[in-house]
Formats: C-alpha cells, sequence, structure tokens
C-alpha cells in the first residue's frame, strides 16, 4: 500500500444571511470575491492572494464547497469563524459562516455527517 | 505565552494509501478483500454508474436486499454478554451492533464487532466508576487524561456466568450511564434463520425495536469526461495521478460540473486523459450495512460491468463509508474524530483490475495546549567572538 499526501483540502461551508439585505444575487464568482475579503481582514493582503477556489455554490440552500491548499486550510477556517459581514456592493451584509465539514480527501464531503451537530 | 507561533498553521493529517492490483493476482488479492472484511461498521455506500439513465432492476434489487437493520433504544451493554444472547447471535452469525447518536470526543459511546469483541470508550468519572481494566484513547486527548478504551472479548472461555471475571464485568456493565440506542443488525451462517430474529429477541426483552431500511437517492448527470485509465494510449505522456482520480470521483459525488478551462473562480478542470461518457448516475445508499452485503455487491457490480461495453462503461467505483463516530475503523484500529471522522474506502472496478483507496484521519493525539515555538524557525545570530575560544594558530613563529 502506498502513502499518498494530499495536497488540498476541501470546506464544506454553510452561508447564513438575510436575502432582502442583497442589492442582487450571490453568484459563485461573487462567492469567492466575498471569502478573499474575509481572509483579507483577518490575515492580510499576502494571505489573501493564496488560491482558493469555489467548487459548487448551490444559491437556495447557501451551501459553497471550497478547495485550499493544505497550508492555508487553519487560515482559511479561522478567518470564516470570525467574520461578521460581507461587503457586497457597498452595503455590509451581515452573514455568518458554519463550516460543516472539513476533510482532505473531497469525496468525504459526500460522505455521512455526525448524528449530532 | 511566550513566542506564539504566529506563520505556520498546518492542517492535520490524514492517512491515505493507494495500491492497484488485477484480480488474478493470487499473493495480492487478498488486499481488497480484507479491505472489506475488516471494515465492521459500513454507513453509506456511493456508487458511480456510468451509462446508466436508469438503474436495471438487477442492481438495484441487489441494493435493497437483506439490508434492513434494526434500531434498539435504550440497551444497557450487559445484554450483549448474556449467554443466551451469546450462544443464539454471536456464534451463529456475524452480529454488529454500534451506538447511533453518540460522538466519540465528548460522550460515552461503545460498538461491538463480529468477531466478538466488545469496544467500550468512557471519560475519566465513568472509568473509575466501572473499575474495569482498560489503557488510555491513542488518539484522542491524553493531557489531561480523560479517554479510556475497555475491550471486553466474550470469546474467553473464562466469560460464563460463575465466574468472577464475568460476574464483574456484569456488575460493571449495569451502570445507569452505559445505555445507548444502538443500530443491530445480524447476518446468520445457516440460511434458514431469518435475520429479523434479532429484533424479535430484543423485542421480547422490552426494549423499543424500530425496523429501517436503506435511503436510496439517485443524481445522474449528463455529458461527463471519464478519467482514462489504461496505460497504453498517453498520447500526452501525462498519467492521471491517484489523487487527482480520486477528487474526480468526490467531484461527481457531490455533482460539481468540471469545465475544460480554469476561470478565475475554479482551478479545478477536466481530466486530460479523458472518454465522454452519458449519464453518470451516483446512486447514494445511506443506512447500517454488514460486511457481506458489500461483497455481494462488488461480486454483482463487477458480473454487470462484464456485460457492458468497454466504450459505454470504461470503469466504475464503489465509495463505502464507516460511521464519523465509531470508535473502531479497520479491525481494532481506534478511530479519531479531529476535524473530521473520515473512514472510508474507494474501490475503482476495471474490468482486468481494481484500485484500492483507504482514507482514514489522523493518528497523532490532540494537544490541550499549543506547542510553544522556542524561536526554532528564527535562525540564531552566529557569535563571532567567544571569551574561551583557543587562539588561532598561525603556523610556526618566525624565529
Amino acid at each position: 500500500m502506498k502513502q499518498l499526501e494530499s495536497k488540498y483540502w476541501y470546506l464544506k461551508v454553510h452561508m447564513d444571511y438575510e436575502r432582502k439585505n442583497l442589492p442582487f444575487q450571490l453568484t459563485a464568482e461573487l462567492v469567492k470575491v466575498v471569502i478573499v475579503g474575509a481572509i483579507d481582514i483577518m490575515f492580510g493582503e499576502l494571505s489573501s492572494c493564496l488560491p482558493l477556489d469555489v467548487l459548487k455554490f448551490n444559491e437556495k440552500t447557501g451551501i459553497v464547497i471550497l478547495r485550499v491548499p493544505k497550508d492555508n486550510y487553519a487560515k482559511v477556517r479561522a478567518a470564516l469563524t470570525v467574520c461578521p459581514s460581507m461587503r457586497v456592493g457597498a452595503v455590509d451584509v451581515p452573514v455568518i459562516y458554519t463550516t460543516q465539514q472539513a476533510s482532505s480527501c473531497l469525496l468525504s464531503l459526500a460522505g455521512p455527517e455526525r448524528s449530532i451537530v | 505565552m511566550l513566542n506564539p507561533e504566529v506563520i505556520k498553521f498546518p492542517a492535520p493529517k490524514s492517512q491515505l494509501t493507494y495500491t492497484h492490483h488485477t484480480w488474478d493476482d493470487p499473493k495480492r488479492n487478498v488486499t481488497w478483500q480484507r479491505v472489506i472484511k475488516d471494515h465492521s461498521f459500513n454507513r453509506k455506500v456511493v456508487v458511480l454508474l456510468p451509462d446508466t439513465p436508469i438503474v436495471p432492476n438487477s442492481l438495484s434489487d441487489s441494493f435493497t436486499d437483506d439490508a434492513q437493520h434494526y434500531l434498539v433504544k435504550n440497551l444497557p451493554l450487559a445484554e450483549f454478554c448474556s449467554p443466551n444472547f451469546l450462544q443464539a447471535f454471536r456464534q451463529k452469525g456475524h452480529f454488529h451492533a454500534l451506538c447511533c447518536d453518540t460522538r466519540i470526543d465528548v460522550d460515552n459511546t461503545a460498538a461491538m464487532t463480529p468477531d466478538g469483541y466488545l469496544h467500550i470508550l468512557v471519560d475519566k468519572f465513568t472509568y473509575q466508576e466501572l473499575q474495569l481494566h482498560g489503557t488510555l484513547s491513542s488518539h484522542i486527548l491524553r493531557k489531561p487524561q480523560d479517554r479510556y478504551v475497555i475491550k471486553i472479548n466474550t470469546n474467553e472461555k473464562t466469560f460464563r456466568p460463575g465466574k468472577s471475571y464475568y460476574e464483574r464485568v456484569t456488575s460493571a456493565l449495569g451502570h445507569p450511564r452505559l445505555k445507548f440506542n444502538f443500530w443491530v443488525t445480524w447476518k446468520p451462517k445457516n440460511g434458514d434463520i431469518c435475520p429479523s430474529s434479532v429484533a424479535k429477541y430484543f423485542h421480547d426483552l422490552g426494549f423499543v425495536v424500530e425496523e429501517q431500511f436503506p435511503d436510496i437517492y439517485k443524481s445522474i448527470a449528463s455529458e461527463v469526461a471519464m478519467p482514462r485509465l489504461d496505460k497504453n494510449q498517453t498520447d500526452d505522456g501525462e498519467d492521471l495521478e491517484p489523487e487527482d482520480l480520486l477528487e474526480w470521483i468526490g467531484c461527481q459525488s457531490l455533482g460539481i460540473r468540471l469545465e475544460t478551462d480554469p476561470s478565475s473562480m475554479c482551478e479545478l478542470v477536466r481530466p486530460k486523459a479523458y472518454d465522454l461518457v452519458s449519464n453518470v448516475n451516483a446512486v447514494h445508499c445511506t443506512g447500517f450495512f454488514t460486511t457481506e452485503y458489500i461483497v455481494s455487491l462488488v461480486g454483482t457490480l463487477r458480473s454487470w460491468l462484464l456485460e457492458r461495453s468497454p466504450i459505454s462503461v470504461p470503469w466504475l467505483s464503489v465509495t463505502v463509508y464507516g460511521h464519523p463516530d465509531s470508535p473502531v475503523s479497520w479491525g481494532h484500529q481506534e478511530h479519531s474524530y479531529r476535524s473530521n471522522g473520515d473512514n472510508f474506502y474507494t474501490l475503482v472496478l476495471q474490468r482486468d483490475g481494481v484500485h484500492v483507496f483507504k482514507v482514514f484521519g489522523s493518528t497523532q493525539p490532540l494537544r490541550m495546549y499549543p506547542k510553544a515555538n522556542n524561536n526554532k524557525h528564527i535562525e540564531k545570530p552566529v557569535n563571532r567572538w567567544s571569551i574561551n575560544e583557543k587562539k588561532e594558530n598561525h603556523g610556526p613563529r618566525y624565529p
């Protein structure tokens, strides 16, 4: 059996916000801008330039699947936990990011969730 | 705290092992069967079937046949030690039991594997009250010492009523905190006995028993680029890395569409060597499955694969997930929950061979207090002048 090292970590994040506060609807590109802004506030510009991919964004449920390199995982998760609001079109919309699942393997995000959260 | 770390925040380590061998390899054929057999508690199965707009009856029957499990509420652990139970169920078939609504890092939890071992994970107070022999958990918090693992072997000859060890164990397991809701499933060795007799046994003892069936969810993606796994057609000379294959299977299970070119939003693209396949069906079954169920499912899928043409169905994949809060993962290996409760394996079935991926979480113990930095990454300045340095030898002095 060969031991492999995964280069990326994957996060499944739930975004909780009031839809009526937004001037326009969120798209996946806008979600990336908003999350990079959250990392920028906490860790500065150098960390916000690190690669971050938005793999899937479901507008109705508010679930985002992100892919980050292994070394940035702790920073991204910490920045999302403390971020109070997102800046969209010159309006600050309060938002709560909840990381539901995080793993080094994308396949485990499709797996069973914990019985009690 | 002096010198806190402000630059490097490493992610928790997780283990991913990979192997690839043909079906007929006699020495190593044991590997994929051992991975399936040792993984006692299987919670969810995800199968990727290419070119299948509607799942045929032979396959959908194999998902639901013999797959019922029972939820027994408020069952005390001492019931697993009674000689009637052991003789009727443990010795005459494969019995699996797992706590369904506890978390391994904070609550007490228990499970019974088919080989007759009862695994109990308790906190410090309960462990001291039980007074049974156990060890400190190797994966969960070690300082302060809080989680203890107790393993009871019900196969031993001294485990019978009348012996002192048995009396001690049963009186300890009658502790009021050791009552849990269990998922229970039993597969008898003799085909004549009905598997639901285990539910009848617990119902007759007065416990609430519910029968549950697997939950099946299907999703279809229309035009998908499947990565090519055969190595004889490499034009670009680029081989697919096994981690990229696993990532691709993950994308299909979650319903993520991959584009051809990287965009500013997402850099994950289609694999370079690919076959266009239509109607990839992802079937998700959630339930509580025995190892025999998985073995027969893999056999059915292999024969289905041989019936289809290699162009429309190049390969298919089966992913089997364990419960994120189970005390053991493979065999008697302890399972831990750090940022995730991964313990799953993926089999990529081809006509001539199989790729086996095994994923489980970190085996390093957690720390309550972060390790001090001690200026390790900052270079200490070199001291050029030291008082006790010996004088340099300039060679023989000029006479």
